[in-house]
């Protein structure tokens, strides 16, 4: 599904992520874990397109797409959540999802000006099913805004469904939530997102990402430094010199 | 108060209506424009020449007019849409400038019945007479200006509901999201100047016709300046928004006497003052937002 490889992209001289390769197989779920400043949201960005790759290559089912722009990226099937919540504020609830299906194929030009038509219809069915499937079925019509911030990560889910992407990229979909928030955000990105599609998590939350990934894979300044079981990945001393630092272990 | 002095009082409501709603849509796409009256004195000088100089109708003089506006903000809108903010804002000025400008040394003029008819630089463009030639009262060309007025808030009410509006408000609020909604940001940003300077061409047509007389001072900066307050005065929350600027500026400060040589110092206060309070306006967003939902409401307990 996808491929990255020798993926590197600096700020400033400072190397946020060096000579990266990873490769997530079809169907796969692969938890994305590392220290703060390790590299994590840079992949993101640079898989959609919102940063450029200095060198390497990203490779979604064989196709090249490292020079794409993110706006190409979005209608080849990949779809992401964003850590620092990106919502628009000044729109309503479902307008927030609805606004993710203007770039579908078939949204034509007169799709564009009227929502009388039966496809339309359809489409904004299609919405309200995701906001029920979020559990913001009666959040609806409020200012997206003015939701806390659990519903905002849950509005921020449902627009990434939108358009039925291959991949999706879900950065923090539980930061800032309690541990009864993120069983339940845990639940509903297990029974809802992630069948039938190929996806990536980053988090910290530990028991979230050994509840939905088969596989870890561990970045620290930039490289990976460990992939594959979680239980074997956890383990790995490299993995608990960059969480814990060097003097936990000798301790 | 006479009537001739309501009718032109409103028919000045009508034709600043037209740049208050161009200056409108760009805030709404995020960027703010020094430059409409641009569009305006192409459109004023483009129609007059159409109607005065080469005898087409009136009703063609004003499509023209408009086309040309559109055409003038297409050939603005490919090098500058791509830049951002306070880059944006001085592009459209500089541009506005350089129209004003070459309007003042602009020379082509005609003889029709033994006069010279036509712009003449600084000394500007007379006898755009194509309404009085016609016959059309006062009164009937306050009637064509709210016609027109009506089909283009009609036009931005039908947009207000649709896709195409929320790509603008999108872009408005976060161009990088709403290119990764996979949407091309830069195509929908040309469309957006395309169409405000098609209406702020339809302003300027039906000036240079009410007028008769267009001269390039007239197309100043302050112009400009106007139109994008009227938006930020009246809010971005709708189209309704700009007019209610228009209406409190011109049918209230300008034109009740008593107050009028107080009117800008009025004027720039409420600017100021509501920048503070409502930053987007009176009816803004979240005003709009709450106003549609008790109007469901009420339609709910109706029915």
């Amino acid at each position: 599904m996808l491929r990255v490889e020798g993926l590197s992209r600096s700020f400033g001289g400072v190397a946020a992520l060096e000579a990266l390769d990873l490769t997530v197989a079809d169907g796969e779920v692969v938890g994305l874990i590392g220290p703060n400043g390790s590299g994590k949201t840079t992949l993101f960005n640079v898989i959609t397109g919102v940063h450029a790759a200095d060198t390497g290559r990203v490779l979604l089912r064989d196709k090249d797409i490292t020079k794409s722009t993110p706006a190409g990226i979005v209608r080849l099937g990949i779809a992401r959540t964003f850590q620092n919540l990106r919502i628009f504020q000044r729109m309503s609830v479902r307008e927030n999802v609805w606004v993710a299906q203007h770039s579908l194929p078939d949204v034509g030009p007169m799709a564009l000006l009227s929502n009388r038509s039966a496809a339309e219809r359809a489409r904004r069915a299609e919405v309200d099913r995701l906001l029920d499937a979020v559990g913001l079925a009666d959040r609806r019509d409020a200012l997206a805004g003015s939701l806390p911030l659990p519903d905002q990560r849950r509005l921020e889910l449902a627009r990434a469904l939108v358009r039925s992407p291959s991949l999706l990229l879900l950065d923090e979909p539980a930061g800032g939530m309690t541990p009864a928030e993120t069983a339940e955000m845990a639940a509903l990105i297990q029974d809802f997102a992630v069948p039938g599609r190929t996806c990536i998590v980053i988090e910290h939350k530990l028991d979230l990402i050994s509840t939905l990934c088969q596989r870890l894979c561990v970045l620290n300044f930039g490289r990976k430094i460990a992939d594959g079981e979680p239980d074997r990945v956890l383990e790995h001393p490299e993995v608990l010199e960059a969480y814990l630092g060097g003097d936990a272990l000798d301790a | 108060m006479d009537d001739l002095y309501l009718i032109t009082v409103l028919s000045n409501i009508g034709m600043i209506s037209f740049i208050a709603l161009s200056a409108y849509l760009l805030l709404v796409v995020g960027e703010i424009s020094f430059g409409q009256q641009a569009f305006f004195a192409v459109s004023a000088y483009g129609s007059g020449i159409a109607t005065a100089m080469w005898g087409w109708p009136i009703w063609l003089g004003l499509l023209w007019g408009a086309l040309v506006a559109g055409a003038a903000a297409l050939v603005v809108a490919i090098p500058t849409v791509r830049l951002r903010g306070l880059y944006f804002s001085v592009a459209t000025l500089a541009f506005a400038e350089m129209v004003r400008l070459i309007f003042e040394i602009f020379t082509y003029q005609v003889e029709i019945d033994g006069e010279l008819v036509g712009p003449d630089g600084s000394d500007g463009f007379r006898d755009i007479r194509a309404i009085y030639d016609s016959n059309v009262s006062a009164f009937e060309y306050m009637l064509i200006i709210y016609g027109l007025l009506a089909v283009v808030l009609i036009g931005f009410l039908i947009l207000e509901r649709s896709r195409l509006g929320a790509i603008f408000r999108m872009i408005g609020e976060d161009p990088m999201l709403t290119e990764m909604q996979g949407l091309n940001v830069t195509k929908y940003k040309i469309l957006a100047v395309v169409m405000a300077g098609i209406v702020a061409g339809i302003g300027g047509a039906l000036y240079a016709h009410l007028a008769t007389y267009v001269e390039p001072k007239i197309f100043n900066v302050m112009l400009g300046v106007h139109a994008l307050a009227y938006g930020l005065i009246g809010g971005l929350g709708t189209a309704f928004g700009p007019l209610i600027g228009v209406a409190i500026d011109i049918g209230l400060l300008e034109s009740i006497r008593a107050i009028s040589g107080y009117r800008m110092i009025v004027f720039g206060g409420l600017v100021a003052l509501l920048l503070i309070v409502r930053p987007r306006g009176l009816l803004d967003e979240a005003a709009m937002h709450w106003l549609r939902g008790r109007w469901r409401g009420l339609v709910r307990a109706e029915s």
